[in-house]
């Protein structure tokens, strides 16, 4: 039976309305509603469900973030995971952290806590870069597969199917591995008020960024950040000839 | 009594899930209290049962909604790539096949 790793990412909420800050240097995050990235659910719901089939022996969530993010592994542990790990770092140096430091926190995570599957969510909603899970992948010189339909382990390997533009792609790839999940692979559970309560007798270990060897230092430095430019009303046209014209005068067609 | 602890174990599961309500986790406790205290003195063992199992209905509705809000949501702002694209590629095929 295998050890599976999950990372979860505390990003703000999916149905907030995200306002940019006036001076353009963020976005609005105090006393803005938090939670679990969604893909990071549908993650630790495919751990979990490793798990219950008796693939997995034990799956360890992992999150980098301020105190904040103890919240969002104990979600995950409330939903089946057996233990936790946070990497403290505050919130200001979270937001300047690129995903190549993640990555070299992810995989120093899985290597130290002897993971045979390292999954994740294939993006977060926050900043939408896709790239941790395969630069981790890198990092640790592991197979990988991303944007997963489907996850099936077959002891030292794995098929599964990935989610690509026109269709399905079937894959099958030695373990361990890096795999990150898409959309449609499952339906993340609720975590209940009574998984909460449970959850916290769970064990979470507290780590630094230099305890993995990753310096925090930024890397990026974000200049502006603006609303997309309101979308502008349509018009309407009495025939297709008119269309056609207008069109060519937009230079379109 | 068994039924209070039932009810008791069962409001503070539905506050909880308040938390991720659209109108507010104020007007969502408003509603779940004053349906509870309506019943409050309700005695009969056979009503209370009633009002148990309305109540648990209810809070599967609300664990769906959310579920396929959130779902609904990811699928908008992410792209359907697979059936929809699979869609367009054949028209244009038969389309093309067709000149």
């Amino acid at each position: 039976m295998v050890r599976v790793a999950v990372g979860v990412k505390r990003v703000i909420d999916y149905a907030v309305k995200i306002r940019v800050k006036p001076d353009g240097s963020g976005v609005v995050k105090d006393s803005v509603k938090h939670s679990m990235n969604p893909f990071c659910e549908i993650a630790v719901e495919e751990a979990v469900r490793l798990k219950e089939k008796k693939i997995a022996k034990e799956i360890v969530a992992f999150t980098i973030g301020p105190k904040q993010s103890a919240e969002t592994l104990r979600t995950a542990l409330a939903m089946g995971c057996d233990r936790g790990v946070h990497v403290n770092v505050d919130q200001a140096q979270l937001d300047a952290l690129t995903p190549l430091q993640i990555s070299k926190m992810a995989a120093k995570i899985a290597e130290t806590e002897a993971a045979d599957l390292l999954l994740m969510g294939k993006l977060a909603i926050d900043g939408d870069y896709g790239q941790t899970a395969a630069m981790t992948a890198a990092i640790l010189d592991w197979p990988q597969a991303t944007n997963l339909y489907s996850l099936q382990h077959n002891g030292d390997s794995a098929t599964v199917e990935r989610e690509i533009d026109g269709g399905l792609e079937t894959n099958e790839i030695k373990t361990p591995a890096v795999l990150s999940v898409d959309l449609r692979i499952n339906q993340p559970r609720y975590a209940t008020l009574p998984n909460i309560m449970k959850a916290k007798k769970k064990k979470v270990k507290a780590v630094k960024p230099a305890d993995l060897g990753v310096d925090v230092a930024p890397t990026l430095n974000v200049i502006k950040v603006a609303e997309p430019p309101v979308r502008a009303a349509g018009e309407i046209v009495e025939d297709v000839d008119t269309l056609i014209s207008k069109l060519k005068d937009a230079g379109r067609i | 009594m068994a039924s209070r602890v039932r009810v008791l174990e069962l409001y503070k599961r539905m506050l909880w899930l308040g938390q991720d309500w659209h109108q507010g986790q104020a007007h969502f406790t408003k509603s779940l209290s004053n349906a509870f205290r309506k019943n409050k003195y309700e005695t009969s063992a056979e009503k209370i049962e009633k009002l148990i199992f309305h109540a648990e209905f209810v809070e599967k509705e609300v664990l769906a909604l959310y579920q396929l809000k959130k779902y609904r949501s990811m699928k908008n702002r992410y792209g359907d790539h697979g059936s929809y694209a699979v869609e367009c590629q054949r028209i244009m095929e038969a389309a093309r096949a067709d000149v």
